[in-house]
């Protein structure tokens, strides 16, 4: 295994990673700005609509949705393990397995997703296109519809970006490329983490709400 | 299997028992302690991800900042229109009203 050592600009290999971290993090802050105006918008109507979200809420797969977050902790779990292998200058094909063990959940998490929406599309709850609901709640019901797929969208995207990018650095890392290069797959894991924390905070606005009552 | 591998899994533990804490309660019936609980154990979920396998708990300050900013304007961003929407007079037409309220006919 090579010796690591900083890139030209840095003077040492503790503040290389700082600054990559750092400017990860720049980015995810925006992206959390980002989901956050969805979020403002569900806070909005969700204070002028309390009853329509709630039994809106209460349409949608909270079996599905609760195993797909499981699946989800559990792919950060692995992200979380491979960067661990890689920092402490693990085998490249420790990290590659569990690399792509991250990708392959972060798939299944999108085929149950899509099954999702096959049920909810069968269940004619698809705002502006073929969208029945009691009348007295519809208006609520709608924009929530409209919300859930706008918010699971974009996170699915966000997501399809993840298994994209840990699977394409599953196959370099089990190739040996990170060797000498830590900071690709820990940066790799901030952006899977962080699709996760989004997930970690629909999941109760979209699934749970309401199921009580 | 060090130290470093077991705080992942210990973390991966806690967020999945916290996911069935978070999916229980919400069959309790707690009224407007719904969400409020709900997010509380979203919050400490996020928690454990940002800080262990984020790694946050080790950082430095520079990349503290950069994930704190993150956090502040998400704050601001929610918070001032949640409470202009929370303590406003009128609301549109909603399920509530719509079919239960009996309004005077307009006089003339």
């Amino acid at each position: 295994m090579a010796d690591a050592r900083p890139a030209e600009q840095f003077a040492s290999l503790d503040q290389q990673r700082d600054v990559a971290h750092a400017g990860m993090w720049v980015f995810l802050a925006s992206e959390t700005l980002f989901f956050g105006g969805l979020l403002a918008a569900y806070t909005v109507y969700r204070i002028w609509y309390p009853e329509g979200f709630a039994a809106a809420s209460t349409k949608t797969d909270v079996v599905l949705g609760t195993i797909n977050t499981a699946v989800l902790l559990t792919s950060s779990a692995l992200m979380g393990a491979g960067v661990r292998v890689a920092e402490a200058r693990g085998s490249g094909r420790a990290v590659g397995l569990l690399l792509l063990g991250t990708a392959l959940l972060g798939l299944a998490f999108l085929g149950v997703k899509g099954t999702e929406y096959v049920k909810d599309a069968h269940d004619h709850l698809v705002p502006g296109y073929d969208f029945e609901f009691d009348e007295r709640l519809r208006r609520g019901a709608e924009l929530f519809f409209l919300l859930y797929f706008i918010m699971t969208g974009i996170h699915a995207v966000h997501l399809t970006v993840g298994i994209l990018l840990v699977g394409a650095f599953a196959v370099r890392a089990w190739r040996g490329a990170f060797a000498d290069r830590l900071e690709p797959v820990a940066i790799a894991g901030l952006y899977w983490h962080f699709v996760d924390l989004v997930w970690v905070f629909l999941y109760p606005l979209l699934y749970l709400n309401g199921r009580a009552g | 299997m060090s130290g470093r591998f077991r705080s992942v899994w210990l973390s991966w533990a806690a967020l999945v028992a916290l996911l069935a804490a978070t999916t229980g309660l919400a069959y309790v019936p707690l009224g407007r302690a719904a969400l409020p609980a709900a997010l509380a154990v979203a919050s400490v979920k996020a928690a454990v991800i940002v800080l262990v396998f984020m790694e946050l708990a080790r950082a430095t300050g520079l990349t503290r900042i950069a994930a704190g900013a993150g956090l502040f304007w998400l704050c601001v961003l929610l918070g001032m229109p949640a409470i202009d929407y929370l303590n406003r007079a009128a609301r549109p037409v909603t399920e509530r009203t719509l079919y239960t309220s009996v309004s005077p006919p307009p006089r003339r």
